[in-house]
């Protein structure tokens, strides 16, 4: 009867080492999820420096188109002077339709920059404290784990001791 | 043509030719955002691919090891029962009182992790900035389409000018 006793702590004992096996993977799995999220942040933060060197850059190119429209205007001013010669009006028409065209790319350039700006504010730092929380989180399920690896360890323990002590 | 009217469209032919090198620049420009974007919209897919796969391995593989960690203990909890240990018994009260605090440590830790993975599986706060790469990058090749055709007519129009002032020089 006794022996049965013990053997049956014995298989006991041995599913509480399987059962802290399982928790020691678990664990282990935490390790790659912490790896993903760490990795994560480093690709939004990435991600939010090129965000902003594009909406610098937009800006930029607008300025630029701006610019594109002066000239335009500084010419057609210069035309403007010699519209009384004859075929010239012709020309008139034809910068007229050149700068039609730099006012599509402006208009276009203008709704990429409105676009861009279109976001909450501290939007990537709001990404960046989600991030932070997720991985809190997932540090706490590690805890827990570990607790629960350490509370069946202390199980163990004290079914080895009944076993030899008691029995 | 007097001499200033001729004057006058050599003049807009240098402006003009100004507006077409600024507009070369935008395009070179609008080239490096276009290259900027497409870094951007890999680099949101490379986050959507992380955050799926960290949400697997939370909510896959590791509670499937909660899961079978549980199993074990409910296999050791029979063989102690089986031969009438029990939280009763003085002499292991405290084994019992071990295994619940592990099974309180497993039931916050696959709660936490549940919550976890469901956070993960949205790939948290990319879908706008995926949108903005997708409406920049449309935006873009508009962008390059006009620059084409802004820089085509400039071109037309600096033609026709110098045309006007040869015809007229002969």
């Amino acid at each position: 009867m006794m022996d049965h006793v013990r053997n049956m702590i014995t298989s006991a004992t041995s599913n509480v080492e399987l059962s802290n096996v399982e928790l020691a993977d678990a664990h282990d799995e935490t390790d790659g999820v912490l790896d993903c999220m760490a990795e994560m942040r480093a690709v939004v933060a990435e991600i939010a420096i090129l965000t902003g060197e594009v909406e610098v850059d937009v800006a930029s190119l607008y300025a630029r188109g701006e610019k594109v429209k002066e000239h335009i205007i500084r010419a057609t001013s210069f035309l403007g002077e010699a519209f009384r010669s004859p075929g010239v009006d012709s020309l008139g028409k034809q910068t007229v339709i050149a700068s039609l065209r730099v006012k599509d790319v402006n208009e276009t350039l203008a709704a990429v920059q409105g676009f861009m700006a279109d976001r909450p504010e501290d939007y990537f730092g709001a990404l960046e404290s989600g991030l932070n929380y997720l991985t809190d989180s997932t540090r706490i399920v590690r805890q827990d784990l570990q607790a629960a690896q350490e509370s069946n360890g202390h199980a163990i323990i004290g079914l080895k001791k009944y076993a030899t002590e008691e029995l | 043509m007097t001499p200033e009217n001729i004057a006058s469209i050599r003049a807009a032919n240098e402006a003009f030719a100004e507006a077409d090198s600024e507009l070369g620049r935008i395009e070179t420009g609008m080239d490096d955002v276009m290259d900027k974007v497409s870094r951007i919209e890999a680099l949101t897919d490379k986050v959507k691919d992380l955050s799926l796969r960290a949400g697997s391995l939370i909510g896959g593989s590791l509670s499937e090891n909660i899961e079978h960690s549980d199993r074990y203990i409910k296999e050791a909890l029979e063989d102690l029962r089986v031969v009438g240990i029990n939280p009763d018994n003085q002499a292991t009260g405290s084994v019992f009182m071990h295994f619940r605090e592990a099974q309180e440590a497993k039931r916050r830790a696959s709660l936490g992790s549940q919550k976890v993975a469901k956070e993960l599986n949205t790939a948290p706060g990319m879908s706008l900035i995926k949108a903005q790469g997708v409406f920049v990058s449309r935006q873009g090749h508009l962008v390059e389409g006009h620059l084409k055709a802004a820089r085509s007519e400039i071109k037309h129009v600096i033609k026709a000018g110098n045309a006007l002032c040869e015809e007229d020089s002969l």
